[in-house]
């Protein structure tokens, strides 16, 4: 029986990628989506792969992944599905900012206690925050859900050492199909605000998820790895 | 008091008290988490609404803001739900700073550790909303946080 990666948001983007890269390291991902594409994503990788549609943020989206999990040994779990809604504080409506919120932090806080119970020792917990919990433009609600994965990861750090490791990755802008949304101009603006000269590729941020899965980084829980290419830095 | 909005729980009255005591300032909100942890996500997500609420009426008047937050749950010493509480405020608060920034809104945090005298506390909630020229800072009352992780 593989050891189990439970990784949220599975469907596309870097939730996918992620899937694939702890794959490569052994792993059976079990990805995990709203969207039923997951189930293609699922047997695209093949291997032990699996899927599971479900909304987290319910408790019979969270007993089915549960129910996917079983008996098998669960060494990873990523929690990385998240929404934006984003708007200036003043055009901000409550629903955008509770959505945000229960979809972001509910969903990683609710799922990581329903598979408390099925990790192995020496398992791993990745809380995917994202720079934006540094601050951010129109997003009071995303860097709110973003922070609050934060200060999740570092009680999670407490609680659950020295069986399970738990820490976060805070990616700048990535490649996905939100940033190939966006205006051009606006995308171009941004990027030529990052030292590093693009946006982070999927497959990048995952390697870092696999570093921070891998038992070689035993020591490190707690901490929030901040991926922007250089961009919390600039002026 | 007639501008100055004081969102404070039963169990931080006393600085309230200390606030109110020393002359309150003409306006701004001043938003306390509560005391003890939520019971569960769903009373975390009503707090959070709350100040989410607050922190845009707030805004809307021109600020500035203090969020008053738990030194031990900004390091996760409490429990999950109360970390996830700090964390998330403390992120708000620094998105609301930068994006009030060029309309001039200030928006500033207190963390208060277990000891921290409420008149301490007091002192430097009036002084970040009344002296300009700083948001999004994070201001620590006691000395527990020394050689810690960073907020």
């Amino acid at each position: 029986m593989s050891d189990l990666a439970v990784v949220t948001g599975g469907a596309r983007g870097i939730g996918a990628a992620v899937a694939e890269r702890l794959a490569a390291d052994g792993l059976a991902p079990l990805l995990v989506d709203l969207d039923p594409a997951v189930e293609q994503t699922a047997a695209e990788l093949g291997g032990g792969a699996s899927a599971v549609v479900a909304d987290i943020t319910q408790p019979a989206g969270r007993d089915a992944v549960r129910a996917a999990v079983g008996d098998a040994p669960l060494r990873a779990l990523v929690n990385n599905a998240g929404i934006t809604r984003d708007a200036r504080i003043g055009k901000m409506d409550e629903d955008a900012f509770r959505a945000v919120i229960r979809v972001n932090l509910g969903g990683a806080y609710e799922l990581t206690r329903a598979l408390q119970d099925a990790f192995a020792d020496g398992g791993a917990i990745v809380n995917m925050s994202s720079r934006a919990y540094l601050a951010n433009i129109g997003q009071f609600n995303y860097s709110a859900s973003k922070g609050g994965l934060v200060g999740l990861t570092r009680a999670l750090a407490l609680e659950l050492a020295p069986r399970v490791r738990v820490n976060a990755l805070a990616p700048g802008l990535t490649a996905s199909e939100m940033t190939k949304a966006m205006p051009e101009k606006v995308l171009d603006k941004l990027v030529a605000s990052i030292p590093a000269g693009r946006m982070a590729e999927p497959a990048e941020i995952a390697e870092t998820v696999a570093t921070l899965v891998s038992p070689a980084t035993w020591y490190i829980t707690g901490q929030v790895v901040v991926a922007c290419g250089g961009r919390s830095l600039v002026p | 008091m007639s501008g100055l909005r004081l969102r404070v729980p039963a169990g931080l009255r006393d600085i309230e008290e200390a606030l109110r005591g020393g002359g309150a300032p003409a306006g701004g909100l001043v938003f306390a988490a509560d005391d003890a942890e939520p019971a569960d996500f769903g009373a975390l997500e009503d707090e959070l609404a709350e100040c989410f609420r607050l922190s845009q009426e707030a805004a809307a008047a021109g600020g500035p803001v203090v969020f008053v937050l738990s030194q031990p749950d900004l390091l996760g010493q409490r429990g999950a739900l109360g970390a996830m509480r700090a964390g998330a405020m403390l992120s708000a608060l620094r998105s609301l700073a930068l994006e009030g920034a060029r309309d001039g809104l200030r928006a500033n945090a207190v963390a208060i550790g277990v000891d921290a005298e409420p008149q301490r506390v007091a002192t430097w909630v009036r002084m970040l909303l009344t002296e300009p020229g700083v948001s999004g800072e994070l201001v620590r009352v006691d000395a527990a946080h020394l050689g810690k992780a960073l907020a």
